[in-house]
C-alpha cells in the first residue's frame, strides 16, 4: 500500500509548472463533500477545462471529406464544429458565425461542402474560410481573409480527436499525455473504427460519475443484477486492481474479470447477443487486435480483463482483450453532467444477426451504466444534506483519491496564483 | 415509415399485434423510453412471444444485405427484434420494466459511426 501511496504523490504538470497531489487526500482517502457541492470550486474546475486538452471524438466519426460533427462543451459554454476538409485535414472551429455571433450549425452531424448560417446565409468552407456574404457591398469593413470561423487547436492521435480551447495551448498533446501516451502508442487504439456513442444527462456532480468509473469495489453490490457475475471472481471478489501507475495527472490500473463467468441458459436472448459478436472483454481470434500487448497487464495476471486509463480531466479508456470502450464526464453545472460512453468495434456488422447483437449489447451496457447514474444521483442529494462532511475512499479506491488530490493541488495553486498572474509570469520568463 | 400501416413477412404474421407498440420506433432511444412506460407484464408477454422466435427471425433477415435498407416488412420485423433486446433486459436481468431507481423518463441517445470504409 505504502508504495502505491508514494507513487500517487508523484509530481504532475498541466502547464502551470510542477504540482504535487494533495498528500492529505492521498494518505487519508478523505475528500470534503464540498468538492462536489461548491459552485465556486466548480467555476475553478471550469477554468481548467478551458486550458487543457480534451478528447471530444474519434476521427472515425468523420471518416470522409466533408464529414462534420458538432460537439458542445457545456462547461466552457462552447460549441465546436469539427470537420474533415480537403486532403484529409481535420479542423475544429467555434461553431459561431462571424457576422452576428449566431450558432452556425444547429444539427449534430452531416457531410457538407460548405456551412451556411441560417440567419443571413453567410457561408464558410470546410477549412473555415469565409466564402460568401450576401449583399456583399453592405459590408465594406469586412475583410473575408480575417473573418473566417474562429479556429480551435486540435490534435489527432491514435484515432482520437483532442481539442484545446486555450488560444495558445501551454503544452502539446504529447507533453500533456506524457507516459500514458508512450504506452497507448503501441496499442491498436486506432483500429476500432465502428462505434456507438451513448449520451445522457445525469443530475450529479461530474466527479461523482467519474468516481464510479474509477473503482471495481462497487460492482459486487451496485451491479448485482448485471455485471457482478462477469467481473467479480472467486480470487478477486472486491475487484482490487492488480497494478496501478500514475502518469502526471493521468492514471492507469490493471483489472481482472471472472474466468468462471458463463451465460445462463435462462438468459437466452442475452446469450445469443453475446455469442453473435465479439464482446470487448472476451478473447477474439484476431490477436493483432488485442490490447494484451507490451505495457498492458504488466503483472501478467491470468484473470486479466482490462487496463483502465483515466486521462485528466474527464476521459476514461478501458482497453480489453478484444476491443475498448470509453467514458466521458462532461460537467454542466455543479450538480449535473453529461455522461458519454463509446463502444468501439473492429469491424462493421456483416449480417443483420451481427447488427442485432451489436445493438443489443449496447442496450445491455447502457443499462449497467444507468445503475451508476441512479446511484450518483442519490449520492448528490445525500451529500447536499450536510449529514457528512467528507467522503471516505479506501485503499483500492486510490484512483478516486488521486483524482481528488490532483484537483486539490490545482485549485490551491490557482487560489494562490490567479490565471492572469500565471500568464504574466510565463511571458516574463 | 412510422405512422403507415405495417405488415410483417408472412412467416411472422402472428407477431403483428406487437407492431402497434414497437413498429414505429426508429431509434434505441425511443425503444428504451417505450420500455420504461410499459408494465412488466406487457414486456413479459412480448418477450415470451419473441424469444423462442429470435433465431428464426435473424435467419430470415440474414438473407438481406446488411449495408442496404430492408424491405418494409423486414424492417418492421427487425424493429421487433431490437425491441426484444429491451424486453430481455427487463425479463432476464431486472425482473422489472426499468433499471431500478433510474428516474423516468431516462433519455439516452445512441449514435453509430462507421469509419471502417
Amino acid at each position: 500500500m505504502e508504495h502505491h501511496l508514494r507513487a500517487a504523490l508523484a509530481e504532475f504538470d498541466i502547464g502551470f509548472g510542477p504540482l504535487v497531489p494533495d498528500e492529505d487526500i492521498i494518505r487519508t482517502g478523505r475528500v470534503p463533500v464540498d468538492h462536489y457541492l461548491s459552485v465556486d470550486r466548480f467555476e475553478k474546475e471550469a477554468e481548467i477545462f478551458r486550458l487543457v486538452w480534451l478528447n471530444v471524438g474519434l476521427d472515425s466519426e468523420v471518416p470522409h471529406e466533408g464529414d462534420w460533427i458538432v460537439r458542445d462543451i457545456e462547461v466552457a459554454k462552447a460549441s465546436l464544429l469539427i470537420v474533415r476538409g480537403q486532403h484529409n485535414v481535420i479542423r475544429a472551429f467555434h461553431n459561431v458565425c462571424s457576422h452576428r455571433s449566431l450558432k452556425l450549425v444547429w444539427s449534430e452531424r452531416g457531410c457538407a461542402k460548405q456551412f451556411v448560417c441560417p440567419y443571413h446565409a453567410w457561408s464558410y468552407g470546410t477549412d473555415g474560410s469565409l466564402r460568401g456574404i450576401p449583399d456583399r457591398q453592405s459590408f465594406p469593413d469586412v475583410d473575408p481573409a480575417t473573418s473566417g470561423l474562429t479556429p480551435v487547436s486540435v490534435e489527432i492521435w491514435k484515432g482520437l480527436i483532442f481539442v484545446n480551447l486555450d488560444r495558445n495551448p501551454r503544452q502539446t498533446l504529447k507533453e500533456f499525455l506524457g507516459g500514458a501516451a508512450e504506452i497507448l502508442e503501441n496499442t491498436p487504439l486506432d483500429k476500432f473504427r465502428y462505434s456507438a456513442r451513448l449520451t445522457g444527462v445525469v443530475k450529479s456532480n461530474w466527479k461523482a460519475g467519474l468516481d464510479a468509473a474509477s473503482e471495481g469495489y462497487h460492482v459486487g453490490a451496485l451491479h448485482r443484477d448485471s455485471a457482478r457475475e462477469m467481473v467479480c471472481s472467486k480470487n478477486n471478489p472486491y475487484v482490487h486492481f492488480r497494478s496501478i501507475d500514475f502518469f502526471g495527472p493521468h492514471r492507469r490500473t490493471s483489472n481482472t474479470g471472472n474466468p468462471d463467468f458463463r451465460l445462463s441458459d435462462k438468459k437466452p436472448v442475452h446469450k445469443l447477443i453475446f455469442e453473435s459478436v465479439p464482446q470487448v472483454t472476451v478473447a477474439g481470434a484476431d490477436r493483432s487486435l488485442s490490447f494484451a500487448g507490451p505495457g498492458i497487464n504488466t503483472t501478467r495476471d491470468e484473470e486479466w480483463s482490462n487496463d483502465q486509463f483515466s486521462i485528466f480531466p474527464n476521459f476514461v479508456l478501458n482497453l480489453a482483450l478484444n476491443g475498448f470502450w470509453s467514458m466521458h464526464y462532461w460537467p454542466i453545472s455543479v450538480d449535473s453532467f453529461r455522461w458519454e460512453s463509446h463502444y468501439h468495434f473492429a469491424k462493421a456488422p456483416k449480417s443483420w444477426s451481427e447488427r442485432f447483437a451489436l445493438e443489443g449489447s449496447i442496450a445491455l451496457n447502457r443499462d449497467i451504466s444507468s445503475e451508476d447514474t441512479a446511484c450518483t444521483q442519490q449520492q448528490q442529494l445525500a451529500m447536499a444534506s450536510g449529514a457528512r462532511s467528507f467522503l471516505q475512499f479506501g485503499a483500492y479506491e486510490l484512483l478516486c483519491r488521486h483524482e481528488a488530490a490532483v484537483w486539490e493541488a490545482i485549485i490551491k495553486r490557482r487560489n494562490a496564483t490567479p490565471l492572469a498572474m500565471t500568464a504574466k509570469l510565463r511571458s516574463s520568463r | 415509415m412510422s405512422g403507415a400501416v405495417q405488415s410483417l413477412p408472412p412467416a411472422f404474421a402472428d407477431l403483428a399485434p406487437h407492431l402497434s407498440t414497437w413498429g414505429a420506433l426508429e431509434t434505441q432511444e425511443q425503444r428504451y423510453l417505450a420500455r420504461q412506460h410499459l408494465r412488466y407484464a406487457e414486456l413479459r408477454t412480448f418477450y415470451d412471444c419473441m424469444a423462442p422466435r429470435i433465431r428464426e427471425i435473424l435467419t430470415h433477415l440474414d438473407r438481406f444485405p446488411v449495408d442496404q435498407p430492408l424491405p418494409a416488412a423486414e424492417e418492421a420485423l427487425y424493429r421487433l427484434a431490437l425491441a426484444l433486446s429491451e424486453a430481455a433486459a427487463a425479463v432476464e436481468v431486472y425482473g422489472m420494466a426499468e433499471v431500478p431507481f433510474v428516474p423516468k423518463p431516462h433519455v439516452v441517445t445512441t449514435t453509430w459511426s462507421d469509419g471502417t470504409r
